[in-house]
């Protein structure tokens, strides 16, 4: 489904990588790895077609996803380092208001359910910017919980903040989505096996 | 699509109500800005009178170009910016609910309080409906074309003054039909030409902008 081809991508004179290569199938995943600024982010931004490569192409479904990227983007979600969340919304708000953008339209009463189940119950009325950094990142991946008509997940270091409970539902969530056909490419620094489809890619 | 226009709007606006502070501010801006020329200029009304129109239009001008900067800078900074593009959503149509609501919030009360401010300058009240007229027209144009240059700024050291020297010069012709019309009617002048023109104006950014608008966000996060 997803195909990288003699991918390269450099800034300035740093080479980030070059010639990189790879396939995925549905019912898969891929962790990345790497130390600091080894291109991680830079990877999954080429991947979901919001930079553009210096060489090489990246092809979902046999299409490059620069060229149909907004064909392309319908199926993908992309949880990105900076979460997305205002900070003067409630976390239930948060969730009411962008979700439409990514083509669902929850009830009020889904959106409390899903951030519940996310351990949010007593906060989740409350403006964002008064919830800890984890719980931060609670919010924004409770979207995950709508985005299963999206194949391809991509998520940059989703495990970020999280304490060992909310890391082991979110690996469930992302084994969950792989096994219904799904994609999920994800960066960490942590080592772990939690998700044993994933292969591994080290960048260096 | 229509619900997702619809929902950015009612985020947008919700935003703005949480942080009223922001649009008084924009709004007292305006009204110490206007209120300075009569002081400075002294009480003449023959004076006052000429002058009133392009005093106002310059006080909005600068207030729009003062909310600019809100207008994608926080998006931009918190990620939101990200999602709106990887939305599957048309940008263009997402980028038109985002300078509508900052249009609302911004550009809206000045047109409204504008005729309060004419007053203080011994405007007819047919004068007064015609400012207000071409504020109406006038303003979204500035919104339009100054999210141009604010997206054009995005993650630019000092970004701000940027986009001011940027924009400045495609405000010139809006103030000069916008003021001029006011001006012209005092004078006894067939105005149409002006809000013909200032229409025109009106057409062409709704129809142009929002796609520079778009194209200016993508290269901003590549």
């Amino acid at each position: 489904m997803l195909d990288v081809r003699n991918l390269g991508f450099s800034r300035g004179k740093n080479i980030l990588f070059e010639a990189l290569n790879f396939s995925l199938t549905s019912s898969s995943a891929m962790r990345v790895t790497g130390s600091n600024g080894s291109g991680k982010t830079t990877l999954l931004r080429l991947l979901s077609g919001l930079s553009r490569p210096d060489q090489g192409m990246v092809c979902w479904r046999g299409e490059s996803v620069t060229k149909n990227h907004s064909e392309f983007v319908k199926s993908v979600n992309f949880v990105g380092h900076d979460d997305g969340l205002k900070k003067q919304l409630t976390a239930a708000e948060n969730l009411r208001f962008t979700l439409p953008l990514l083509g669902v339209s929850p009830s009020a009463k889904d959106v409390d359910l899903a951030l519940d189940a996310a351990g949010l119950e007593s906060v989740k009325n409350r403006p964002v910017m008064h919830l800890s950094a984890g719980q931060k990142r609670r919010v924004a991946l409770s979207r995950l919980d709508f985005m299963s008509h999206r194949a391809l997940w991509i998520l940059d270091e989703p495990f970020t903040s999280l304490d060992v409970a909310a890391i082991s539902s979110l690996a469930e969530k992302l084994n969950k989505h792989i096994e219904s056909g799904g994609l999920v490419i994800f960066t960490t620094h942590q080592s772990f096996d939690m998700i044993p489809q994933a292969v591994s890619l080290v960048l260096d | 699509m229509h619900s997702a226009f619809l929902s950015l709007l009612r985020k947008e606006l919700l935003l703005a109500f949480r942080q009223k502070t922001d649009v008084v501010t924009v709004l007292f801006f305006f009204l110490i800005v206007s209120s300075l020329f009569p002081l400075a200029v002294g009480p003449e009304l023959s004076t006052l009178k000429i002058i009133g129109p392009g005093v106002i239009w310059v006080g909005a001008l600068l207030c729009s170009l003062l909310a600019l900067h809100r207008v994608f800078e926080s998006d931009f900074n918190d990620g939101s910016l990200e999602h709106l593009v990887l939305s599957g959503e048309p940008l263009t149509i997402l980028v038109i609910a985002k300078v509508l609501a900052h249009w609302l919030v911004t550009g809206l009360p000045v047109v409204i309080v504008a005729p309060l401010i004419g007053l203080q300058f011994g405007l007819s009240q047919a004068s007064l409906v015609l400012l207000l007229g071409t504020l109406f027209l006038g303003t979204p144009v500035l919104s339009l074309i100054g999210s141009i240059g604010a997206a054009l700024t995005l993650g630019v050291r000092g970004g701000a003054a940027l986009t001011s020297i940027l924009i400045l010069p495609f405000y010139v012709p809006i103030l000069i039909f916008g003021a001029g019309a006011v001006v012209a009617d005092l004078q006894g002048l067939t105005i149409e030409g002006h809000l013909s023109v200032l229409l025109a104006m009106l057409c062409v950014s709704i129809a142009l902008a929002p796609l520079a608008i778009a194209s200016a966000i993508k290269i901003a996060l590549e």
